[in-house]
């Protein structure tokens, strides 16, 4: 009984407070910002190959059609491309370039090439083992490529030798893997 | 027992009623005061002026655009919304935006907040910070840098969020 009568009382008290309009409240307000960031595309396909020994010419340096090469770009993947050197020899060289085209939103360069993983520096021939016998077969050089920035839509030719060396083996097959880095262009130095 | 309860509650009621300023007396005179209270205004937002700009000094590649909205139509903006386009890593906007007392009680600013994905940082401050106080009639900058990271993926969206708390310059805790 005694506890009905202690919860009528603040019932009580604050029907008094609302009759009377009694209010407690502070003042607000809150401003907004939002942001929806879309990213652009990096992209970039090879659009043309060059190479200076096709078959049926002469060997660059020499005076004899003995070695040539093919490029062939994956009609799939056109990131793709292929070279084939054919009855190579030690001593022989080729030359040969791919234009690389920006096909996204940003602008790229070429940041680093890489030969079954190995690091192609700038102007500096550097050798292969590619068939892991412990002793190189083919070496690689890069002409000026790296950091040149490519724009949307734009091209750019990277050109690389591949030079047989002197521990190729005859009526051997080699395969090697090239890559071409492309990074957005703010990020090359 | 039923006249001791009707007796309690009318206590009650009549003293409550004196705490809050009620006046009962069989006998009286009453003096009046008539008052006139008027509450001031409480309305902060955003001025007309954004100043947009980016971190791209040698190349335009990407956008940014930032656009005022009024939410309840009370002629002062209360959003910003902003819309990057074609962003790459280490791409940076900045929305400059100034921050208007439009009431007549002074306001501070009690907390800014962002909830952004982490692929974006964003930072809203100079020259704004919690406990700044915006007079009625002043106003203050505030940039808003949004700074695209490494992490962020190519061909891709992120939005973010943001909030400036005001509140009435005395009612403000630290």
């Amino acid at each position: 009984m005694r506890s009905k009568k202690l919860m009528l009382i603040p019932a009580l008290v604050l029907l008094s407070l609302v009759l009377i309009g009694f209010a407690y409240a502070h003042w607000s307000k809150t401003i907004l910002i939002s942001g929806e960031i879309e990213t652009g595309k990096i992209d970039a396909i090879i659009i043309k190959w060059f190479c200076d020994d096709p078959p049926g010419t002469i060997d660059p340096g020499y005076d004899k059609d003995v070695a040539s090469c093919e490029c062939s770009i994956d009609t799939a993947d056109p990131q793709k491309a292929y070279i084939t050197i054919t009855n190579a020899y030690p001593c022989y060289t080729v030359h040969f370039s791919l234009t690389v085209k920006n096909t996204g939103t940003i602008p790229i360069a070429l940041k680093e090439v890489r030969v079954d993983g190995k690091v192609i520096p700038e102007q500096e021939w550097t050798p292969i083992d590619a068939d892991n016998n412990g002793v190189n077969d083919l070496e690689f050089y890069m002409t000026n490529s790296l950091g040149e920035q490519v724009d949307p839509g734009k091209a750019v030719e990277t050109s690389l030798d591949i030079h047989v060396m002197e521990g190729a083996d005859p009526g051997a097959t080699y395969t090697f893997t090239i890559e071409f880095d492309f990074w957005n262009w703010n990020e090359v130095p | 027992m039923k006249i001791r309860k009707i007796s309690i509650i009318t206590a009650i009621l009549l003293s409550t009623f004196t705490l809050v300023g009620f006046t009962y007396a069989h006998w009286s005179k009453t003096a009046t005061i008539e008052g006139t209270i008027e509450t001031g205004t409480y309305n902060i937002g955003f001025t007309p002026t954004l100043i947009i700009s980016d971190n791209e000094l040698e190349k335009d590649v990407g956008t940014v655009t930032a656009k005022l909205i009024d939410l309840d139509d009370d002629g002062v903006y209360d959003k910003i919304e902003v819309t990057i386009d074609n962003a790459y890593p280490c791409y940076e906007a900045y929305i400059d935006c100034f921050v208007h007392n439009y009431g007549t009680v002074p306001a501070i600013i009690q907390d800014i907040t962002v909830d952004a994905p982490p692929e974006l940082t964003v930072e809203i401050d100079w020259f704004i910070y919690p406990g700044m106080q915006i007079d009625p009639g002043d106003e203050v900058m505030a940039e808003i840098c949004v700074h695209v990271e490494e992490i962020a993926n190519p061909d891709s969206t992120y939005t973010f969020t943001g909030t400036i708390d005001t509140i009435q310059w005395n009612e403000y805790t630290p």
